[in-house]
């Protein structure tokens, strides 16, 4: 996890007060390409580097491309969702 | 104690999960298997006789993990379905426990919490066939 913002803990509970909503389907959508791509490397770590193996190069470019699947997706959706970066 | 290997199949359209999954239970002890699609598990799982399934519910191609559910429980009743998925909506759950499901997971999970509850299954049947 990143470290957190100075105002983090004052972020969320204005979420939690304000009753902020996430949309439906965007929540769908970052649990689905989250979800998988985080597993996949959990799954590409947990069963190599945890075990104590060294990780391949072309592991090491599986991570990368799962990683670089999160950002393709979060670009997407700030895109779709026009947040202004 | 009964040495015959656990077999376990892995159903998910994610080629990196079917992999690494897969290297973490052979490493692990188990006889582990992987198919990418529906129609892939449902034939491979007539010819191996998985005791314990990891399903993933949205599959690429038309039949989807449910339906893989569905179809393992009908030829295969004594296998363990265990859902792993990123979609915890509630009627999911339900109709998957419905369907048979021992166990729904939401993804993203770790290893060592997907280890432990199929370990779980593991022993339970080991125990079993004493």
């Amino acid at each position: 996890m990143a470290n957190p913002l100075p105002n983090e803990d004052k972020i969320y509970e204005k979420i939690k007060q304000e009753n902020v909503k996430v949309h439906p389907l965007v929540w769908e959508l970052i649990k689905h390409h989250i979800g998988n791509d985080v597993f996949a490397i959990n799954a590409i770590v947990g069963s190599t580097v945890l075990d104590g193996d060294v990780l391949k190069p072309e592991d090491a470019k599986r991570l990368l491309n799962h990683t670089h699947n999160i950002q393709d997706f979060l670009d997407k959706l700030k895109k779709a969702i026009k947040i202004e970066t | 104690m009964n040495k015959r290997k656990i077999k376990l199949l892995i159903v998910d359209d994610e080629k990196d999960i079917c992999k690494f999954v897969k290297l973490l239970f052979k490493k692990r002890g188990f006889s582990a298997f992987s198919a990418l699609s529906g129609k892939k598990a449902i034939s491979m799982a007539k010819r191996i006789k998985p005791d314990i399934a990891l399903i993933d519910i949205y599959l690429k191609k038309k039949i989807d993990g449910l339906k893989v559910l569905s179809k393992f429980r009908e030829i295969l009743p004594k296998c363990r379905c265990v859902i792993v998925t990123w979609d915890n909506a509630e009627d999911k759950v339900k109709k998957a426990k419905k369907l048979g499901a021992v166990s729904y997971l939401t993804k993203p999970l770790t290893t060592a919490q997907l280890y432990k509850v199929v370990n779980q299954l593991a022993q339970a049947i080991r125990k079993m066939k004493g």
